[in-house]
């Protein structure tokens, strides 16, 4: 949870710096994004956290817009990260066996920090290319990576079984009644 | 399967990339990536290391126990495929069934192969119980993909009243059996009961002849003592809703189970042929028999009874006599309902002996309503509103038995009886 927290107010901290840390009085109501997802942490509402993202890329969004490019990336690599610190605090951590759940943690903080970083790489690297495009080129590209993630998806899916079911997951087993 | 927050991310990436071509912004395209990047490498992550097959079993320390008794529960869940990331077990506990060592739910992570268990020890309430399977979720790290599912494991647990040994139950049946028992049977035989005194003749025993009376008679007299033999005895057990009320209706209806669960033992002890009717919510019942086994019969259908509405069975009325022999004992638990007086008088006016086992509730409510002079003064118009009910019993020819059930039924039921008698 106070990862989370922190991944949230340096999301924030990193996309004012992204505009220069304006003073601007409309800047104050994008303290919403931090709020929202900092309280989605603090209670471990699902929903919460999911707004909380979504405004946290929206305002990097916006300040890729207008500012420096490189900190809104930044800003939304610390919020993905701090999205998933949330959603692990979901878990049920204090029901595990203190020293698996410190190695849990420490995996998923791992695995979490390695793919922002890593999707913040690949955003920096994208962003510094200068290759043109045509328009309909960039439409096709974005259809064919859309249509691969749904794919994926799919596939994942249907790997999992329909309906939560699992297959080959049924237990013969009538138990130990003694 | 449970694919929320991958949704989640791919809404996102596909609003930014929506957005970004719409609006001729690539920009806003790049905002996407390290978001895609995140997602396809949480995804093959997720997809790459875990599917989880897993097999359950379940231990009880014994599948039949007495109310209050503890026992020992262990779950043990197997991997038999790859290695799940996240684990959380939970076995859901009977209701109203107390944990007091160890925990019923668990988060662990499962190697291809290991087995996580739960164990804890409970203590189990009056009842007839189904423990069907575990249930589990599955994550990988960073809940992109969540699966949760029932594994079966089942095993079934019969948790019996508790139940006390009633003495000098006093039976007095219009009609008895030929076998000995302890129902006084209104004749002439071999008892301990003063029957009364008739002329000798020939083949009397010596040692019955009464030889005071004789000296006064002038002729030899002999006495006789009252025949015990055994009975027909129906245990009619009251479970409709409305009959218990207060602030724990089941704790009450428990304490009317125990008091039927002590009738039902202290008759068969007494060599009587006990039958059972579950009345109320639905009609059950157990044929009259005889014997330990027809006894433990009579003990699992007592730890499934559970309180009900019915239309139909609303009234005690509606007993349906064509189960109790005529001329039987019959014993009925019950709260008792305003106007219940009246029928189990009808009950008794058709010829059978009705005795009525009242569990208390004002008694077993006082102590939660704690002190103060409304307390006071409604615990004083219901024992006056107790006190017209009984009499009105004793007018119908109901032989009643108020059980304070914070105390022992034995001794109270023992002083009843003495009392009767």
């Amino acid at each position: 949870m106070i990862l989370a927290l922190l991944g949230a107010v340096g999301a924030y901290l990193t996309a004012w710096a992204g505009l220069g840390f304006t003073a601007e009085p409309l800047w104050w109501v994008s303290l919403v994004a931090p709020l929202v997802a900092s309280l989605g942490a603090l209670l471990r509402h699902r929903g919460l956290l999911a707004a909380g993202l979504y405004l946290q890329v929206g305002l990097a969004a916006g300040v890729a817009a207008v500012g420096e490019r490189s900190l809104a990336l930044a800003a939304v690599a610390l919020a993905v990260w701090s999205w998933d610190m949330g959603n692990l605090a979901r878990a049920r951590l204090r029901l595990g066996d203190p020293r698996k759940v410190r190695r849990l943690v420490l995996g998923a903080v791992g695995r979490s920090a390695a793919l922002a970083l890593a999707g913040l790489g690949v955003g920096l690297g994208f962003s510094s290319l200068r290759v043109r495009v045509p328009f309909w080129g960039v439409v096709g590209g974005v259809a064919l990576g859309w249509l691969g993630l749904v794919l994926l998806l799919r596939a994942v899916r249907r790997a999992y079984g329909l309906g939560g079911e699992a297959s080959g997951n049924r237990s013969d087993s009538v138990g130990l009644t003694r | 399967m449970d694919v929320g927050k991958a949704r989640a991310e791919l809404v996102l990436v596909a609003l930014l990339l929506g957005v970004g071509i719409g609006l001729r912004m690539p920009v806003l395209a790049f905002v996407a990536l390290p978001l895609a990047v995140h997602l396809l490498g949480g995804f093959v992550l997720a997809a790459a290391d875990r599917r989880p097959r897993l097999l359950a079993s379940r231990s009880l320390t014994s599948s039949r126990a007495w109310e209050g008794e503890e026992l020992e529960v262990r779950v043990q869940v197997t991997n038999q495929g790859r290695r799940v990331e996240l684990l959380y077990l939970k076995d859901p506990v009977p209701p109203r069934a107390v944990i007091l060592e160890g925990q019923a739910e668990r988060l662990t992570d499962l190697g291809p192969g290991e087995t996580a268990a739960l164990s804890y020890r409970i203590r189990v309430r009056r009842g007839v119980y189904e423990f069907r399977g575990v249930q589990v979720q599955a994550y990988d790290l960073l809940g992109f993909v969540g699966w949760s599912e029932e594994v079966p494991c089942p095993a079934a647990l019969t948790v019996l009243p508790r139940y006390e040994r009633l003495q000098g139950v006093a039976l007095a049946p219009r009609r008895t059996l030929p076998q000995a028992g302890t129902a006084r049977s209104r004749r002439a035989g071999s008892g301990v009961e003063f029957f009364g005194c008739r002329e000798y003749r020939p083949g009397d025993e010596i040692r019955r002849i009464n030889w005071k009376a004789s000296a006064r008679s002038g002729e030899l007299v002999v006495t006789e003592y009252e025949e015990e033999r055994a009975a027909d005895v129906a245990i009619v057990l009251d479970v409709r809703e409305a009959a218990y009320r207060g602030e724990n209706p089941l704790d009450l209806l428990d304490h009317a189970v125990r008091g039927a669960a002590s009738l039902v033992e202290g008759f068969l002890a007494g060599g009587n042929r006990v039958g059972l009717l579950l009345y109320g919510a639905y009609l059950d019942w157990v044929y009259p028999g005889y014997g330990r086994r027809h006894g433990e019969r009579v003990l699992r259908r007592l730890a499934a009874a559970r309180p009900g509405r019915s239309e139909i069975f609303a009234e005690l009325r509606r007993i349906p006599t064509q189960l109790l022999p005529s001329g039987s004992q019959i014993a009925v638990v019950s709260p008792l309902l305003p106007g219940d007086e009246e029928d189990l008088g009808a009950l008794a006016a058709r010829g059978y002996r009705v005795m009525v086992l009242v569990p208390d509730v004002t008694t077993m409510e006082r102590e939660s309503l704690g002190e103060g002079p409304e307390v006071e003064l409604a615990a004083r118009i219901l024992a006056l509103e107790r006190r017209a009910l009984l009499s009105r019993l004793y007018a119908a020819r109901v032989r009643p038995l108020v059980w304070d059930v914070r105390y022992p039924l034995a001794p109270q039921a023992r002083a009843a009886w003495r009392r009767v008698q």
